[in-house]
């Protein structure tokens, strides 16, 4: 079971060209339920959300607060665990992958990541970036 | 019963009995992705919301900013009873993580 999605394509202002990114369509599962996109992030070992998405879901981080380590520096995370569906061909898959909560207002300004841990045991992801396609496939 | 009183049972039971990181049996039992959301991102031009959380309902932006529960809160409020898309408009700048 395998199924390809479009890359988002965003256009910068003033001329600035376009910036494709592989964002999937998931189903976020908790107190309230919604659409979003994930950025399938291949280097990132976990998946991020930030704070308010997790308030939404309902979501438990009252662990300990540590620091997390990116190119664009640290920030300080809380770990827990969040219910995803993605749906292909007609078919839903429901996982619960390990989530990084970005604390205070410093995640408002970052997409919901999807990282390696867990998602990519579960699935193969083959990146097309000539066609502006991703390919997911059930393991 | 209201079906998101049996959406959130359902959460609450697999936070105590599902092993963390396995692959669930029990279904959200809500309805399908919206489809016509999903494609409505990815082909419209978002530019004036770069930088924002979104909320699409019906093919159309119904709320933003840079919060991304009070978007939400608004769309529900907009349009009660329907599953919005909750989505940030990424920064144009190369996205480093």
């Amino acid at each position: 079971m395998s199924k390809s999605f479009r890359y988002k394509e965003m256009n910068r202002p003033k001329g600035g060209g376009s910036a494709k990114t592989p964002m999937l369509p998931i189903t976020l599962i908790g107190d309230n339920s919604f659409d979003s996109f994930g950025l399938i992030d291949s280097g990132a070992d976990y998946s991020v959300i930030p704070e308010g998405i997790a308030q939404l879901l309902g979501l438990k981080y009252d662990g300990e607060k540590h620091p997390t380590f990116g190119i664009g520096g640290s920030v300080h995370c809380i770990d827990s665990k969040m219910q995803i569906q993605i749906e292909m061909d007609r078919r839903k898959y429901t996982i619960i992958i390990p989530v990084k909560v970005i604390l205070g207002k410093k995640g408002d300004d970052m997409p919901i990541l999807i990282g390696r841990a867990v998602f990519f045991d579960k699935f193969e992801i083959t990146f097309m970036q000539k066609q502006m396609k991703f390919r997911l496939k059930k393991v | 019963m209201d079906l998101n009183i049996i959406n959130r049972l359902i959460n609450y039971i697999s936070k105590l009995y599902i092993w963390p990181h396995m692959t669930v049996g029990i279904k959200y039992l809500g309805d399908d992705m919206d489809e016509e959301n999903m494609k409505f991102y990815l082909k419209e031009d978002l530019t004036k919301y770069v930088g924002k959380w979104i909320a699409i309902c019906n093919k159309h932006v119904v709320s933003s900013g840079k919060n991304p529960v009070r978007v939400f809160n608004e769309a529900h409020k907009k349009y009660p009873g329907t599953r919005p898309l909750l989505t940030l408009v990424p920064e144009n700048s190369a996205m480093i993580f």
